[in-house]
């Protein structure tokens, strides 16, 4: 049986206020959406129990139209596809004998170094997170 | 010597426990669980799928350390609920992560389970 895999999500608050943190089940995620030029929305089942307004995370990038370097998209440099390609690697990465515990962006400051998922940043691409869980 | 908190349960999903008092408690299995978010300082909510069948959840606040600021604790104990959930590798797994009750819990940043909803 493969083990569920958990998502984290932490803002640059210290996890010291409400929606600071969240871990998700990643069998709870439903689907990701560009939300604007500089945005993409993850979207996961809610944590309510009610199974109806799904809970999401707003990652914030650079603009996709910032950044031509790659030359391979004609949305510039494509880091809504970056992202939600990553998100995918890392939602679906646990193996046997590996941690089921999976830093998405944390974006604390001044994280214990060598510790492996603690010391885990995330998401090198994500500049600002919004939780909202309901 | 100091009793392991787990022990092989009778199907193949870990069960996870967590204890307020002799009154309070919750036991489900972890495929039960909805996820966890911080509601405030050294506070997270467990959310898991309501046990009576209802479109709600059954909430769990637990108190972890909040000293030494980035979060740094609350990430601890993230990482520490993440690995009972998958009983430890073993499927079928008993695992009580907090017992205010006994004074146990799966990791030292995990201080209290102060109300189970």
């Amino acid at each position: 049986m493969r083990q569920e895999n958990y998502l984290y999500f932490a803002l640059a608050g210290n996890n010291d206020a409400d929606k600071d943190m969240a871990m998700f089940p990643a069998s709870t995620f439903r689907g990701a959406v560009s939300m604007s030029s500089t945005t993409v929305e993850f979207f996961f089942a809610p944590q309510d129990g009610t199974g109806t307004t799904a809970n999401g995370v707003l990652m914030t990038h650079a603009d996709i139209a910032s950044n031509t370097t790659d030359g391979s998209s004609p949305y510039g440099n494509d880091v809504h596809y970056t992202v939600m390609e990553k998100f995918a690697q890392l939602k679906s990465g646990n193996r046997a004998n590996t941690t089921n515990f999976t830093v998405i962006k944390d974006l604390n400051d001044n994280l214990p170094t060598n510790e492996g998922p603690i010391s885990s940043t995330g998401l090198t691409e994500v500049t600002a997170l919004a939780i909202t869980i309901h | 010597m100091a009793l392991r908190n787990e022990s092989p349960s009778h199907g193949g999903e870990t069960l996870v426990t967590l204890i307020k008092d002799a009154n309070e408690k919750f036991c489900g299995p972890a495929s039960n669980f909805l996820g966890l978010k911080c509601d405030g300082a050294g506070s997270m909510l467990l959310n898991f799928e309501d046990v009576d069948g209802t479109a709600a959840a059954t909430i769990v606040a637990i108190t972890v350390t909040d000293t030494g600021g980035h979060g740094t604790e609350m990430k601890r104990a993230c990482q520490a609920i993440a690995g009972a959930m998958a009983g430890y590798g073993t499927q079928g797994k008993f695992v009580k992560i907090a017992d205010t009750l006994a004074g146990t819990f799966i990791h030292p940043d995990i201080l209290s389970v102060d109300a189970v909803s």
